[in-house]
């Protein structure tokens, strides 16, 4: 047994089962949920590089597979990521059925996964711009299910996602160059401007996520967050990998200013944009810009700190914009999802549009919800560095806010007296359990915090 | 821990409140248990003045180490007057409502007077910013969801979020005051911030208190006239004024100091005509916050935080006796004088202390002015407390006893504050300044009242010239401070910026959108390049 059959492996082939019973959407429903719970405690529980006690017998797991001369590695640097990456599938594939997700959702889903989980492992990591690329193209079925238009959106989001392919491939090249001649420093330019470039392509860092409110407002917004998230999620983890195997790359002297840089403007114009908005799916592709912003100015910190406070923004963006995209589209089928499609919402579906609220104020920074404890320690550390360095991701934050209080004054935009509860008893169950999540991280980060810096363990160079 | 004992037994009443009116208990028997804990809470924390527990520090609440990240509560001087006043307003809630049994017993109404009472709990003990936040943003999150449950129309439910907006302004300004002061490596606990944040404090406690918008006075649907209302209208700004007791001498740059000054007297002079010339106090409700507000927000910035202190309490103390005063009888007007000369601030007496910081050598026109806004709140209080409202000889005989033994272990705690609350709090204080406060106040009580008996024969009105006057000026100020000219200022740069980002957005997104973006890629690293990131 090895760690990569378990958790590349095995969701692949749950994946093509699913595809084939995907006529039964229920029984797809519960394998699904049922098999991330069970990666996920694996890979919470199976210890790295030591046998799996099963009672009756001692079972090694090698961390390593080997196929066609490439190795695929999880370590157990590995393990909370992939606890963490199998939980959220868990609860994401259990919302697509209160999403209404198409029947393709949890088997391509699964699929998406499966492949990035395989980027992030491959060795030499050439190849996970190829194996990314094919998560990419899985994921187009689900965005765009057959029989349907294909919508710019979808052509965009693919045409951006496929140029980074090469850009990676040739900046692999580059950086191999670079570790044999050090010295050239024309060589070490190019290899991070194009390394630069590619990782701008996938995570739609500034100029490059016009695809991205596109994408949410033209497809189901739950599935299209779904695959917009993980692909990140992953993304940054390779982007993390790539800083700490390359030390040239650590140390060369724009690549911080420019992270800063650029993470401030996609917190400025994604809070900008977010708060002049009518349609909330576009607010939500909006604040998922926004949240990778922060990302960004995280790691811009270039210290152990920053990098802590980058991986511990997974799990509260993960959460918020779950919520925020499940109740979204619980909200849609009762209404249009706009501004104006929504007023008085509040009365008849008092659970979806709190857990809308909570999503947004929760990706806002808001007090009490997932995202504060890691934001307010970001900017305090920004403004160690300069006063000046806050004031901007501040109006982006501010304006995302507005944007939710707007969206609140819509809510309850009625002269109705009496309550209803128009939310299903497992709409209620999913948003009542998101709700919850995003109080109980934001109000007791210590339970939560610990745990999902381990995955820091793998990068022993990042200090 | 023990420091939290209140806030744990307030919790176990509204676990014990929710659970028998879930199970359908009679009413009677759900008051006596919530008065009983009440009462135990009360004497708790009239106790823990006594023994002074040890501070509750919940260290490394989040990533990092150290006391920014940390949460401290903590019992003394400045925090033990208002968690003794929310503790006695809740008891003196729920005692009350005895007395409206008849009407409704409101058992939401109490479950939600308990909620915004253990978030101002909170508030008031939090050393720490980071506590503050987080205790201000469950208040407000509480209120604004009883407002919405409770109100019916349109218009406010508007109201309500945007009182939220405020709040949540002033949260933010602690938030950015934190990230100031941070970056000039201080700011560890709210005593420690440095003089250049203070403006922001300053601005979010003014915000927070509820004021804004100024036309929301609850005073339509019956469950917020009194208990409730009277609850959520007050922990606001006990929880905000407490700020002011927390923070250093040196609040506000000298600079800005005497623009504050003229700001918060004016505000309290407005807030005193206002609370005078309205209705009845449950209209006039906002405008005793303002003008309380603005004298206690003065002192603080006169760098006298224990006046602040004063004042903030008898917003609280002097304010919820008068709001829950609804059923009236001659004998419990004679408790109200008792609290009336609480409020004058004459010597010995729990305002006295207050003096220091509306009153300041060398004496100038704002001192005058802060004298009459004084004394005209004093006039208001008198003639609140001496119109009619409703008969107690209504009620029954055991409603009686409870409903005036709530309102006068409410004014008697008011007292005790003002003995046993802070050093120094048994002082004359400014004597010369309050009696030139009480006098004014009783001669021009006088006065009015003659003028007000002449203008009614004279002319045949129900409504003296003063009052007629006043509601006139009120009116235009009014017009300015409602801010409907602000909201339709932003409203119309609102929809010229909105303009635009949809033609940015069209032209990004549409057909040739990717090779814009290479346009913008290209002047970011020509920017990167020739000048130099931040």
């Amino acid at each position: 047994m090895n760690a990569p059959l378990i958790w590349i492996g095995l969701p692949l082939l749950i994946a093509a089962i699913l595809f084939f019973l995907r006529g039964r959407p229920n029984l797809v429903w519960i394998i699904a949920v049922l098999s991330n719970a069970f990666l996920a405690l694996l890979a919470f529980s199976i210890p790295s590089g030591r046998p799996v006690n099963l009672g009756f017998m001692l079972l090694p797991v090698d961390d390593s597979f080997v196929i066609l001369g490439r190795r695929f590695i999880l370590g157990g640097g590995d393990r909370p990521f992939l606890g963490l990456i199998f939980a959220f599938g868990a609860f994401w594939f259990g919302g697509g059925k209160v999403a209404r997700a198409n029947r393709y959702f949890a088997p391509l889903g699964m699929a998406v996964m499966a492949l990035l989980v395989a980027a992030l492992a491959v060795e030499p990591f050439l190849y996970a711009a190829l194996l990314v690329e094919m998560a990419v193209l899985v994921s187009i079925p689900l965005l765009s299910p057959p029989g349907q238009p294909v919508r710019p959106g979808v052509l965009r989001f693919l045409i951006f996602q496929t140029l980074a392919m090469p850009f990676i491939l040739i900046a692999g090249w580059a950086a191999g160059a670079v570790e044999t001649n050090p010295a050239d420093e024309r060589l070490l330019q190019q290899a991070v401007v194009l390394l630069a470039l590619g990782f701008a392509f996938w995570l739609a860092v500034f100029p490059f996520y016009n695809w991205m409110p596109l994408l949410v407002s033209q497809t189901n917004p739950f599935v299209a967050s779904f695959i917009v998230l993980v692909l990140n999620t992953l993304v940054f983890l390779l982007a993390l990998d790539f800083l700490n195997a390359f030390a040239w790359l650590r140390e060369f002297e724009l690549l911080y200013p420019a992270l800063r840089l650029v993470g401030t403007i996609m917190v400025v114009t994604g809070g900008v944009w977010a708060v002049f908005q009518q349609d909330l799916a576009r607010v939500l592709a909006y604040s998922i810009i926004v949240e990778n912003g922060f990302s960004l100015l995280a790691l811009s910190l270039d210290s152990r700190t920053g990098f802590e406070i980058f991986v511990s923004l997974f799990l509260a963006r993960l959460i918020s914009v779950a919520l925020f995209s499940l109740s979204l589209t619980v909200l849609s089928e009762k209404a249009t999802p706009d501004l104006r499609g929504l007023q008085g919402i509040m009365q008849r579906m008092p659970l979806a549009s709190v857990a809308l609220l909570m999503g947004l104020f929760g990706i806002a920074g808001l007090p009490l919800f997932a995202v504060f404890p890691m934001r307010l320690f970001l900017l305090e550390n920004l403004a160690q560095i300069s006063i000046a360095y806050v004031v901007w991701p501040s109006i982006g934050m501010v304006c995302l806010i507005a944007f939710g209080l707007r969206l609140l004054a819509s809510f309850v935009r009625s002269d109705e007296k009496l309550w209803k509860f128009e939310e299903s008893w497992i709409q209620s169950f999913f948003l009542t359990g998101g709700i919850l999540l995003v109080l109980v991280i934001g109000t007791f980060p210590r339970w939560f915090l610990p745990g999902i810096q381990k995955l820091l363990e793998g990068f022993s160079q990042l200090k | 821990m023990l420091v939290l004992l209140p806030v744990f037994l307030l919790i176990l009443t509204l676990i014990a409140l929710l659970a028998l009116i879930r199970f359908k208990q009679a009413t009677g028997l759900v008051w006596l248990i919530s008065v009983t804990a009440a009462i135990l809470t009360w004497v708790v924390i009239l106790v823990q003045q006594f023994i002074q527990p040890a501070p509750f520090s919940l260290t490394d609440w989040y990533l990092g180490e150290g006391a920014t990240t940390s949460l401290i509560f903590r019992l003394d001087q400045n925090s033990w007057p208002y968690a003794f006043g929310l503790v006695s307003l809740i008891l003196a809630v729920m005692m009350t409502d005895a007395s409206r049994f008849e009407f409704q017993a409101d058992l939401e109404g109490w479950v939600g007077s308990l909620v915004v009472t253990i978030g101002g709990l909170l508030a008031v003990l939090a050393e720490t910013p980071l506590a503050l936040i987080l205790a201000w943003t469950i208040i407000d999150v509480f209120e604004m969801i009883i407002v919405l449950r409770t109100v019916e129309r349109q218009e406010q439910k508007q109201q309500a979020v945007i009182a939220f907006s405020a709040r949540l302004a002033g949260i933010l300004m602690v938030v950015w005051a934190v990230l100031e002061s941070r970056g000039r490596g201080q700011g560890l606990t709210l005593a420690s911030f440095p003089p250049e944040v203070g403006i922001f404090l300053l601005i979010a406690a003014g915000l927070r208190l509820g004021v804004v918008p100024l036309h929301l006075p609850y005073t339509e649907e019956p469950r917020l006239r009194r208990g409730l209302g009277t609850a959520i209208r007050l922990v606001g700004p006990a929880s905000s004024l407490v700020l002011l007791s927390r923070l250093p001498p040196t609040v506000a740059p000298p600079v800005l100091a005497p623009y504050f000054l003229i700001f918060t007297s004016l505000a309290a002079v407005y807030g005193s005509v206002r609370w005078l010339a309205e209705k009845d106090e449950l209209v006039a409700r906002p405008y005793w916050i303002i003008a309380l507000a603005g004298l206690a927000i003065g002192s603080a910035v006169r760098g006298r935080p224990i006046a602040a202190l004063a004042w903030g309490t008898a917003l609280l103390f002097a304010g919820g006796a008068i709001f829950l005063f609804s059923a009236r009888n001659r004998l419990l007007r004679v408790f109200f004088i008792l609290c009336w000369i609480g409020l004058s601030g004459l010597p010995f007496t729990p305002a006295a202390s207050g003096w220091q910081g509306l009153v300041v050598m060398p004496f100038n026109l704002l001192d005058i002015v802060n004298i009459l806004a004084h004394s005209l709140l004093l006039l208001g209080f008198l003639r609140h407390v001496l119109s009619p409202g409703s008969a107690s000889g209504e009620m029954e005989g055991w409603a009686k006893v409870v409903y005036g033994l709530g309102l006068g272990v409410f004014i008697v705690s008011y007292w005790l504050v003002g003995v046993f609350g802070w050093q120094g709090s048994v002082t004359p204080g400014n004597w010369w300044a309050s009696t030139i406060s009480v006098v004014l106040c009783l001669v021009g009580g006088i006065g009015v009242w003659l003028l007000n008996q002449r203008s009614r024969r004279t002319m045949e009105t129900d409504e003296g010239w003063f009052a007629m006057f006043v509601r006139k000026v009120s009116a235009i100020i009014g017009q300015v401070l409602n801010l409907n000219w602000l909201y339709l200022l932003a409203v119309f740069f609102f929809r010229i910026l909105q303009r635009l980002v949809n033609f940015v957005t069209l032209i990004l997104e549409g057909e040739g959108g990717i090779l814009w973006a290479l346009v913008l890629l290209v002047l970011i690293i020509s920017f990167l390049l020739s000048e130099g990131a931040p």
